[in-house]
């Protein structure tokens, strides 16, 4: 088998792989709003922590390798911290701020 | 090369298809979950040649489907790459454990996993045209005569508690020194005279040998977390990950009591001789990337210089059958 690796076929790839995960940042980022506001209620608050860290872990899967090391930095550090601890500080609800600012960067600059 | 990939992310998907296509790996089968793996493994009548397991997927998550492809006869000796972000030493061990080849920490770097698919679609290519040095144990008939690729080949030995494919020994020590290594030790097992002994025996009963000196090893570490490898011949080469003390002159006697109990013979009735031998354990925390690569075959290295020393040379006499635990 040949191993000759025509790149700008990847490049072409990875553009629409791009607009799909730009598409995508807007569906998450309405999502992590949501979840956000969900971790106010106490009852609430676990499920939506679960998940925000699904979201984060799978956005710091991609982000880097798409062209976004900054988005996927920080969803990592969210993915971390949820990993880590279920207790909402502080911190952890500026990292999700921060990711959501930066899904939002990804739509504007599509 | 005929490649299963799995993970619940679509994005991940169609990236992992981008970037494979891209450089003619083109038979691929992308699934969103375990379940829609397990079903494509199951309606395949030619198996995937490689894997491609995210971890975190809900149900059915990449540690419990590496686990449930590895029961498959056919998927015994299939590369299994875990391509995910969950980068902790207790995943990496957990799916290393379950029967993973390799680690891949996403995101990934596109030539990363170019470079990695090749170094498996030569194995895998190697493996198609060289069957007598496939692990797997269908491809010569157990009664044949043990050949010096017999002696050359490791086998793997993934029943055995502890025991991993030698090539994923490598790699899971290159995935972990990428964090750390410390406390981490290896050192070798050498059986003497392994070579010499069989070489006028049948594969299997070779095979049922080597199988015993691994049993023999796992059973005698095991309060102690590890992973093992068959390195070819008589010899293992052990990773203790647990970072406490390892003082081989004990293990070696314990090893030694246990090859005793198990009282060895070989398939005619005479009393197995052979006595392993254990060699000084290598410390890994100061191991660069390169050394760890390197540090297995010193591990060896050390053990066969113990080997090669007369006090190696002991003798058990107790008498009862060989123990057959090949193909377990």
């Amino acid at each position: 088998m040949s191993y000759s690796t025509n790149y700008s076929d990847i490049s072409d790839g990875l553009t629409r792989v791009r607009a799909r995960f730009a598409e995508e940042s807007q569906i998450r980022q309405d999502r992590l709003l949501i979840l956000v506001s969900q971790l106010q209620d106490a009852s609430a608050a676990p499920a939506a922590l679960v998940e925000i860290g699904e979201i984060n872990h799978k956005i710091a899967g991609t982000a880097a390798t798409l062209g976004y090391p900054d988005l996927g930095a920080g969803a990592a550090e969210v993915d971390e911290m949820i990993h880590q601890s279920t207790l909402v500080n502080p911190e952890l609800l500026i990292k999700i701020d921060n990711v959501i600012s930066k899904l939002e960067d990804v739509q504007t600059s599509k | 090369m005929k490649i299963l990939a799995v993970d619940d992310d679509p994005i991940i998907l169609e990236l992992l298809e981008n970037v494979l296509r891209v450089v003619g790996f083109t038979n691929l089968t992308m699934c969103e979950s375990a379940h829609q793996a397990l079903e494509a493994v199951e309606q395949n009548s030619v198996p995937f040649d490689c894997c491609l397991f995210d971890i975190q997927m809900p149900e059915m998550d990449g540690i419990q489907l590496a686990s449930a492809i590895r029961k498959f006869p056919q998927y015994a000796a299939t590369p299994i790459v875990m391509i995910t972000a969950m980068s902790d030493r207790s995943y990496i061990d957990k799916a290393f454990i379950a029967g993973a080849s390799d680690y891949i920490t996403k995101p990934f770097e596109i030539g990363e996993v170019h470079a990695r698919l090749r170094q498996i679609q030569d194995r895998v290519e190697e493996r198609k045209q060289n069957t007598d040095r496939n692990p797997i144990p269908v491809t010569r008939h157990a009664t044949a005569t043990v050949t010096q690729a017999d002696f050359d080949t490791r086998i793997a030995l993934s029943g055995i508690d502890g025991f991993i494919e030698y090539l994923a020994l490598e790699n899971y020590l290159l995935q972990v020194s990428r964090m750390s290594l410390f406390g981490m030790r290896a050192f070798g097992v050498v059986v003497p005279d392994m070579e010499r002994t069989f070489q006028t025996s049948s594969l299997y009963e070779y095979q049922a040998a080597v199988s015993d000196f691994a049993e023999a090893i796992s059973d005698s570490l095991k309060s102690r977390s590890y992973f093992a490898a068959h390195a070819g011949n008589g010899e293992f080469v052990c990773v203790l990950t647990d970072g406490e003390a390892f003082d081989e002159a004990d293990f070696e006697s314990q090893l030694c009591d246990t090859v005793r109990e198990m009282d060895l013979h070989f398939c005619d009735g005479r009393p197995m001789t052979l006595m392993p031998v254990v060699g000084r354990p290598i410390s890994m925390h100061l191991k660069s990337a390169r050394g760890t690569a390197n540090v297995l075959t010193q591990a060896l290295a050390a053990a066969e210089e113990v080997a090669s020393m007369p006090r190696a040379r002991k003798v058990i006499s107790s008498a009862g059958p060989l123990r057959m635990l090949f193909g377990h």
